[in-house]
């Protein structure tokens, strides 16, 4: 982060009320004997033949793990066991990756794979149950393509050894240090595998990155680090995942996505999930926009026990543009603790945020967001419309913006709903013919079409199949 | 530090000095309990034992009694039935402390079901800690202006209990002096089926802070809230607001218009919570600000949560700039440049008090002294 | 001395030129009208005279005399000018009638009191067929587009200007409605009230005689003439003007 926006406001100005807040610890002793010290921290990055300054920084990101306490602010994560990771993070080459037995991946997560149609060798990937994706061809070709023209793209690790000038620059500095939150922290220490994507200026990269046939990914690692780059006038479209669920063993997964959108670029980062639910996915994404450069944000979260995940894009030059785009959905014994953050940090910067969730059978769906205007920002503008659709009343939807604004010409506006599908709009569709439980798929598809229009089609169609899916039987 | 007493105790000698009957003194004791358990045991330094010299003038019609704590718990039940009932757990923080150790205070009571009328004002000479409790029985009428002016920092503890049926319009204004450092607790208990138009406003003080609970554990209540402000200099206006809806068929809104001027702040915090036993709910709350200065800022934190899927649920916040196409078009009229602005933020203040539909009787004062207020920021010209 | 005078009047937003260089005179008492076709500038010239904060200028434009741009948008209304705007703004929780007693003060320079102004709007809303209520309504808060050019209107009878700049007023109007409006300024103005009406359409003059007929073009005025400059527009259609050239008639 700018020092000089810390000096001018202080971190805890900046971020307080933002969820990277420090706050009591209740989690109790337990929580202190993770099981991580520093030596594997050590081990990490000799087996991986780090040059030291990334050493460094991992042991720098464990001290201030050990440092900091749980947040409390948020969902209960009272349960997280630390140590269960320690198994995973020991570094270990693709051929000693145990791939999950097909006959342990769990009966539901089958069924879904079938009526979501999902070809036989896609479903064995999905389940961990192969490391291998047949398409190394497709990959291959792909980063070919890319190289021609001069785009970097490759994974995480290899970028430290092969592109060190830049990762230093970019890689826990100035986006996501990792004195930001414990769980940033955490990943500093233990991040593996990831992208990266380097985009030179003024190169229009012409079809998506899409991260989902990477091969050089040790399975759909815990603490994944990617680093975006898009230099001055370049554009770049990343996705990563996908809505079919993933079913994997590890319990906690603290992501870290950096990107870094230069003056005039464009950037936009897909990224929709649907862990198992035993996950605790904790993210840290964010993104530093400068001057007339647009940063956009489409998400679904589908899956994993708890969410916890807070875009946020950091306007820091004139003209500097972010729209976050998400769907929510949470099941039973699920919650989706999201939101977005925006820092309006210069004049004529917009932002837009279109949050949409539905919560069913016990499911808690939460927005947190953080809008902050900066005092000589001006003409500055921004919309929030977050909507939530709340299937019974076991589950739980809640409304939190925290809306800061210290400058005189702002336009802000904000605007949330929460009610049940309406029976208005189900009843006119019955009406003209049309089924319950047709009517009801249109509904919730016109609910969430605005996030959905912008995905590429084929997930599209899958995320509306998927939450049709999540929606069956819950009218009536 | 010395001189400082556990919060338990004070409450304990402050009932004793108010020779209070038993049950009195244990809804203190709960206040205490809850603070504590919130904010962990706390102490008192300075707590004055003083029922002071509360001016209270007072202009009523109807079945109106007002009467001080001590008469009225000699009077009757009414106050033990709403006091005497355990605590929520969802008052804040500012009502508990000054009810766990208010000193002198009033209880305002309405009966019969002719339409009442209450003028009140309450200046200088308050107690540190003091509560004003105003009891609504059932199925009556009440309009109600309360003014408080104080110049020297206050500490208020401030019940509306609304008994099954009642109605009541309640026009609040703080016009405290340019020091005081004010700070009121307060909250609203809606009986079945009740109704209560609820508006507040300050004018004056240095800080302010306020901090309101609406319960509406009564089924069928309705409760429109409204707050309207201008702030001004260095003032700081600090807002808590929850609503509570626990019951079937309860109904809200929320309506806060700010305008910060100076160098000021307000910081607006507005929850609004549908518990799971409440089908039927129908809330919105809508937060404006308006910033006039370059040195002035807005923080607004509307927060719902819904846990019952039967509700109509949302909320608003928008913050505008003086709008400059409204401002020429008053000026193309003439209006000096001053004046226009002036206009502007007149209207949006008074949009609410109009769109409110509150007795006009209670109304009438609070929009006058606001039409004033807006004037200190821009005058004529 | 003219009322009005500009000479080379160029007006800017956000940088783009719309006007280009217009110079017209206008005296004490007379008509004007300016035609044009959509984006010729025509509102951005009776913007820019009021004062309108989005648009730079450029050149010279004197109002008896005196330098008109010199002067706040409010010390141009003080000084006798109006503009009626094509879709005037809502001014919410002021009232009409709050609103323009203020207005008139500023105008005539004369405190008067809330009876006393009463009866001047009284009487205004009476010769123009206006029920009472509507002054006690927020500023064009809800109203229709035929409510708000009534609103107008209904300011320029009480504010008596010196010169009445009218934007579009006959837009949206059907032939009866528009010869009202035109019957209603005939009513209001006196004598040495001057008019600029903006208007598409030549039919409003059938009911208003005219002095003079301006048409912009792409922020100029491209041809000036008597009022019959005026029915060969509408017979022949702008292209017919753009082939001509400047003072025709």
């Amino acid at each position: 982060m700018d020092e000089t926006i810390l000096k001018e406001y202080g971190r805890d100005a900046l971020l307080r009320d933002a969820p990277t807040d420090d706050a009591v610890l209740h989690v109790g002793r337990k929580a202190q004997h993770t099981g991580l010290t520093i030596d594997i921290v050590k081990e990490i990055s000799e087996v991986k033949g780090e040059p030291d300054w990334m050493r460094e920084k991992r042991l720098e990101s464990f001290r201030i793990f050990e440092s900091k306490p749980v947040p409390t602010w948020g969902p209960d994560l009272s349960q997280l066991d630390f140590a269960s990771i320690v198994g995973f993070v020991r570094p270990k080459g693709k051929e000693n990756v145990q791939p999950n037995k097909w006959e342990e991946v769990p009966d539901e997560i089958k069924d879904t794979f079938e009526r979501l149609g999902i070809p036989e060798a896609e479903r064995k990937f999905l389940a961990g149950a192969s490391v291998q994706y047949d398409s190394e061809v497709l990959y291959k070709s792909l980063r070919k393509s890319m190289t021609d023209l001069g785009v970097i793209f490759t994974d995480m690790d290899s970028a430290v050894r092969d592109y060190p000038e830049i990762v230093k620059k970019y890689f826990m500095n100035k986006c996501v240090p990792a004195s930001d939150n414990k769980f940033a922290a955490l990943h500093g220490a233990f991040w593996s595998g990831g992208s990266f994507v380097y985009v030179p200026a003024g190169v229009k990269v012409p079809m998506p990155l899409q991260i989902y046939f990477m091969m050089n990914y040790p399975g759909f690692g815990q603490f994944e680090h990617t680093l975006i780059i898009a230099e001055e006038g370049a554009q770049v479209q990343y996705i990563e995942g996908c809505s079919a669920p993933h079913y994997t063993k590890d319990s906690m997964h603290a992501a870290v996505v950096e990107i870094f959108a230069h003056k005039e670029s464009r950037v936009r980062y897909t990224s929709i999930q649907n862990w198992s639910t035993n996950v605790y996915n904790l993210n840290t994404k964010r993104a530093v926009v400068y001057e007339d450069a647009v940063m956009e944000w489409v998400g679904g979260t589908l899956g994993s026990k708890v969410t916890m995940l807070y875009p946020c894009s950091m306007l820091m030059g004139r003209g500097a543009r972010a729209e976050h785009l998400n769907i929510a959905v949470a099941g039973a014994g699920q919650v989706k603790d999201n939101g977005a953050k925006v820092f309006h940090m210069a004049s004529d910067t917009s932002s837009k945020i279109v949050s949409k969730s539905i919560c069913k059978e016990g499911g808690v769906v939460r927005y947190r967001g953080k809008l902050f205007v900066a005092k000589n920002a001006l003409r500055v503008k921004s919309n929030v419309r977050c909507d939530t659709i709340i299937v019974d009343s076991k589950s739980k939807a809640e409304t939190v913006p925290v809306m800061d604004i210290r400058s005189k010409d702002a336009v802000i506006g904000h605007e949330a709903s929460v009610g049940r599908i309406s029976e208005e709009q189900l009843f006119y569709l019955m009406s003209r013919g049309i089924d319950a439980e047709e009517a009801l798929s249109l509904v919730v598809r016109g609910f969430i079409e605005p996030i959905v229009k912008e995905l590429p089609l084929e997930y599209a169609v899958e995320m509306n199949r998927l939450i049709e899916m999540e929606m069956e039987g819950s009218v009536g | 530090m010395p001189g400082d007493i556990p919060l338990e105790q004070a409450a304990r000698d402050a009932s004793s000095f108010l020779g209070e009957p038993e049950w009195l003194l244990n809804a203190r004791l709960s206040a205490v309990a809850l603070l504590e358990k919130r904010n962990g045991k706390a102490e008192i330094s300075g707590f004055r034992l003083s029922k002071g010299k509360l001016h209270v003038s007072t202009r009523t019609e109807g079945e109106v009694a007002i009467l001080t704590i001590a008469e009225a718990l000699k009077r009757g039940n009414a106050l033990k039935e709403q006091l005497g009932r355990p605590l929520t757990g969802k008052e804040p923080d500012d009502y508990l402390l000054a009810l766990a150790l208010f000193t002198g205070g009033n209880v305002i009571a309405v009966g019969g079901t002719a339409p009442a009328s209450v003028f009140l004002e309450m200046a200088g000479g308050a107690p540190d800690y003091f509560a004003t409790f105003f009891l609504f029985a059932n199925d009556s009428t009440a309009a109600v202006f309360a003014k408080s002016s104080f110049a020297i920092n206050t500490h208020e503890a401030r019940a509306l209990f609304l008994g099954r049926g009642a109605t009541a319009h309640f026009c609040a204004l703080q016009e405290n002096g340019e020091k005081a450092d004010t700070v009121a607790g307060m909250v609203a208990r809606l009986g079945e089926g009740s109704s209560l138009k609820f508006l507040n406003s300050n004018i004056g003080s240095n800080e302010k802070k306020d901090g309101f609970l609406f319960l509406q554990d009564g089924r069928g209540s309705r409760c429109e809230h409204y707050e309207v402000s201008l702030a001004r200099g260095r003032q700081k206006f600090s807002k808590s607001s929850f609503h509570f809806h626990s019951a079937p068929d309860t109904f809200s809104r929320s309506v806060f218009k700010y305008a910060t001027a100076g160098s000021s702040q307000v910081n607006v915090d507005g929850q609004v919570t549908i518990e799971q036993n409440a089908p039927g709910s129908d809330t919105h709350l809508l937060a404006k600000s308006l910033l006039l200065s370059d040195d002035s800022m807005s923080k607004v934190v509307p927060q719902l949560y819904v846990h019952n899927a039967d509700v109509a649920a949302g909320h608003g916040s928008a913050l505008t700039p003086m709008p400059e196409e409204e401002l020429f078009y008053l000026q193309s009229r003439g209006v000096g440049e001053s004046e226009s602005k002036l206009l502007v933020l007149q209207g949006f203040l008074q949009d609410v008090l109009v769109k409110s539909e509150i007795e006009p009787l209670v109304l009438r004062t609070l929009s006058e002294e606001l039409e004033k207020d807006a004037l200190r920021v821009f005058p004529r010209d | 001395m003219s009322l009005l005078e500009t000479k080379g009047l160029k007006a800017y937003a956000d940088k783009k030129e719309i006007v280009k260089g217009v110079t017209l005179s206008v005296q004490p008492g007379e008509v004007h009208v300016i035609m044009g076709q959509n984006g010729s500038g025509k509102s951005t010239l009776l913007n820019a005279l009021a004062g309108h904060p989005k648009y730079h200028v450029e050149g010279s434009a004197t109002f008896e005399g005196n330098d008109l741009f010199a002067m706040k948008p409010h010390e141009r209304a003080r000084a006798g000018l109006f503009l009626a705007f094509q879709s005037p703004n809502e001014v919410s929780g002021v009232t009409l009638s709050a609103f323009l007693r203020r207005a008139y003060v500023a105008r005539f320079g004369k405190e008067v009191s809330v009876a006393e102004f009463e009866k001047i709007m009284n009487e205004k809303m009476r010769l123009l067929g206006m029920d009472r209520a509507f002054a006690e309504r927020g500023v064009n808060e809800g109203f229709s587009g035929g409510e708000k050019k009534r609103s107008e209107i209904l300011q320029l009878a009480v504010l008596e200007p010196k010169l009445a700049m009218l934007d579009e007023l006959d837009s949206g109007l059907d032939v009866d409605a528009l010869a009202k409006i035109a019957e209603t300024i005939a009513l209001i103005r006196k004598p040495e009230t001057s008019i600029i009406i903006v208007t598409h359409y030549a039919r409003i003059l059938k009911n208003l005689p005219c002095d003079r007929v301006h048409v912009m073009r792409d922020g100029k005025i491209i041809a000036s003439g008597k009022g019959e400059l005026a029915g060969r527009l509408e017979e022949k259609g702008y292209g017919w003007i753009a082939n001509a050239a400047a003072d025709v008639g």
